[in-house]
């Protein structure tokens, strides 16, 4: 791949670098896509209209009357030769963004579902309903909203408040700072619009996969953090562990009797604990865990500064670090029984 | 697989993760980037008030600022094993996304994992505006975009035999006869269907255009509105497009400028029904023209009927058709005549 990079470098210093791996193959037995649940529902009372769908091309008739497929969501498995996780690793990206979270990262290194099938776990990448190659539909309540450019800079602790600057050159990070500052650009193209109306589809989804391939593993990170944890409300049985990467909310304190037999861990990064924002999720995020351990339960709280990883932001798994972290998680779940 | 075969028969009839029993798919490596897109500035909108939550407060919005947008994502699988001599991008057709070459509505493998386990390096990607590429929101695109009904590509992609075959009691539908088409996961397929704006073509191109810039002397294998995309993107990159294999597309480039690919070796597929459809054989007559204007000009433009080979039954979604491998064989020993495969 050198010859891309270099050709690259040339074109426009916002495109992206594919890295050149100097890993190990991954060996899959089998890869492959599906998009699970939605429903079908009929829309009455709207004119035909006559569409021309490529400029020059021979017009058809639209007729927005009929039945839709809607709510369904798209989910990409890769299953590793040489499997060593017990159960399947399931990835659920956060808010504003698609399972593309988890692929190369916006510095164009491995992210981390290479390194999780690399280290033998089946893995399931999805995209929620709505997001992402799930596809949409106009049947949702409210409008679709995108972040403007600089949103997530301050938000996702990549600076600290009011660090952000349109001129690249006059943003402040973190001192330390772990996010590849300079693939903040290509971070935000993965962005993708988001409703704020439809948790309750989302779940629905959710659950409609937990229940055709788990029993499993479930890593979760921000927005998914309420919707993993619900799910787990769900469906106890199925989901065997839960890794809870900065969730931006907990699980429900009245339902820990049912759900404390899964063990949770929950990862935080660096410049959380002081942040006005941050520090009141994180605290709730403490808070649940310590009635999940008074009910009996096991519940690991790392906050990544505590154990020397110094400097992570919101999207701890693009981080340069980001190995050293999925390192930890990997022990984590081999700790609990869950891979060889 | 077993396992997760048995629970799927059980839980929903027709999505079945299926058992590979092809080789492995070793890979020296596979990642995904955004390419391409622009930063959009709004301004003079007014803040308006949006309701979070159903029932929550009403809360301010400002739309005003920068916004990233007209991306696109490509998803790459670089085999171990390497025998393509340049990289093969895939492109979809309109309302869809990469996932036409993933796996097939009714669980088989996709022409994705085919061309991979052939040794190609495969570049699959969103197109601006569909699926993981993400869209720009109202404030930068004022039209809105459009959706298909559950029915309309039953009879528009030759799956039913013409107006009035799809019915909404699948026992009902009449399929074309010899239809190859999976009927039972026309469910399947249609939950691979996405929103598509009428109004973003050059944005589109743009998009492709940088893909090509980044990755690109390569081979495509375009369908239906990405052959469109294709010839246009091909015409004004004609040294980087080192064979194109368009599969029904809808349509092919501008005829005037066909000569500039001369030194492109172009293979066009056409599947079954097509002379009976009123719209496909319109779009035929106008990508055989095409052709004819390659060839007329000194290049190398090849055409394949499907039933003329004996492969029938073909939809306009031949890579999702039972006979997908058949038809991605028919492709392979195209590329590696034209030299491009070892």
């Amino acid at each position: 791949m050198r010859r891309v990079v270099t050709g690259l470098l040339f074109a426009l210093a916002a495109t992206p670098t594919i890295a050149q791996s100097n890993k190990e193959p991954i060996a899959l037995r089998d890869m492959g896509s599906f998009h699970i649940g939605g429903r079908i529902i009929e829309i009455t009372g709207q004119p035909v209209k006559e569409v021309v769908f490529t400029p020059g091309g021979v017009p058809a008739k639209v007729d927005p009357n009929g039945k839709y497929q809607v709510e369904q969501m798209y989910v990409q498995y890769f299953l590793p030769q040489n499997k060593k996780g017990k159960l399947p690793l399931l990835l659920w990206h956060g808010g504003g963004l698609s399972g593309v979270t988890y692929e190369s990262k916006p510095d164009g290194g491995d992210g981390w579902m290479q390194y999780f099938i690399r280290k033998g776990w089946d893995t399931y990448v999805s995209d929620a309903m709505e997001r992402g190659r799930s596809g949409w539909t106009s049947t949702f309540k409210g409008e679709a909203m995108s972040l403007p450019f600089g949103d997530p800079w301050e938000r996702f602790r990549m600076g600290p408040p009011g660090s952000w600057n349109d001129d690249p050159s006059k943003r402040v990070s973190y001192p330390g700072m772990q996010f590849p500052a300079e693939a903040y650009g290509q971070f935000m193209k993965q962005g993708v619009p988001r409703w704020v109306t439809t948790d309750n589809e989302i779940i629905k989804a959710y659950i409609d996969l937990v229940d055709k391939i788990c029993p499993c593993a479930v890593l979760v990170h921000s927005q998914s953090g309420t919707f993993g944890y619900k799910v787990l409300e769900a469906r106890p049985d199925k989901v065997k562990a839960l890794v809870a990467v900065e969730p931006t909310l907990g699980g429900d304190l009245n339902k820990i009797a049912s759900v404390k037999g899964t063990p949770i861990v929950l990862i935080i990064g660096d410049n959380a604990k002081e942040h006005p924002r941050w520090k009141n999720i994180r605290q709730n995020s403490v808070k649940y865990g310590e009635a999940f351990k008074a009910a009996g339960g096991s519940f690991d709280l790392v906050d990544l500064p505590d154990v020397g990883i110094k400097g992570n932001s919101h999207m701890v798994m693009m981080d340069k670090n980001s190995d050293q972290v999925a390192e930890l998680i990997q022990k984590w779940l081999l700790s609990k029984g869950l891979g060889d | 697989m077993n396992r997760i075969v048995v629970g799927a028969a059980v839980a929903i009839a027709a999505l079945s993760v299926a058992p590979a029993f092809a080789e492995d798919i070793v890979l020296r490596g596979m990642g995904s980037f955004h390419v391409g897109g622009r930063i959009a500035e709004v301004s003079g909108k007014e803040v308006r008030m949006i309701q979070r939550q159903p029932g929550g407060p009403m809360t301010k919005l400002d739309p005003n600022g920068q916004y990233m947008v007209e991306q696109m994502y490509v998803q790459f699988f670089l085999p171990k094993n390497k025998k393509g001599k340049y990289p093969l991008l895939m492109w979809h057709g309109g309302g869809l996304t990469g996932v036409t070459y993933e796996s097939t509505p009714d669980g088989r493998d996709g022409w994705l994992n085919f061309f991979v386990r052939k040794g190609w390096d495969v570049y699959n990607s969103d197109a601006v505006e569909r699926g993981r590429a993400g869209f720009a929101g109202s404030d930068v695109w004022s039209d809105a975009p459009i959706f298909l009904t559950y029915q309309d590509p039953y009879e528009r992609f030759r799956i039913g035999d013409g107006e009035g075959s799809w019915n909404t009691d699948p026992s009902k539908r009449k399929p074309l006869s010899g239809s190859a088409f999976p009927a039972e996961a026309y469910e399947n397929y249609m939950k691979q269907l996405v929103p598509r704006w009428l109004s973003t073509d050059k944005a589109i191109v743009a998009g492709y255009l940088a893909l090509v810039d980044m990755i690109c002397p390569c081979v495509m294998l375009l369908h239906s509105q990405g052959g469109t995309f294709g010839f246009q993107v091909a015409e004004q990159r004609p040294d980087k497009i080192k064979g194109i294999v368009a599969v029904e597309a809808s349509t092919a480039g501008n005829i005037a400028n066909a000569g500039k690919l001369k030194d492109t070796p172009v293979l066009q597929i056409f599947g079954d029904y097509v002379d009976q459809h009123p719209r496909w054989s319109t779009f035929k007559k106008v990508d055989m023209a095409y052709g004819e204007a390659i060839k007329k000009a000194g290049g190398s433009a090849d055409w394949i009927n499907l039933p003329d080979i004996g492969i029938k039954g073909n939809s306009h979604m031949l890579m999702q058709d039972k006979n997908s491998d058949q038809i991605a064989e028919v492709i392979q020993k195209w590329l590696v005549g034209k030299g491009l495969s070892d």
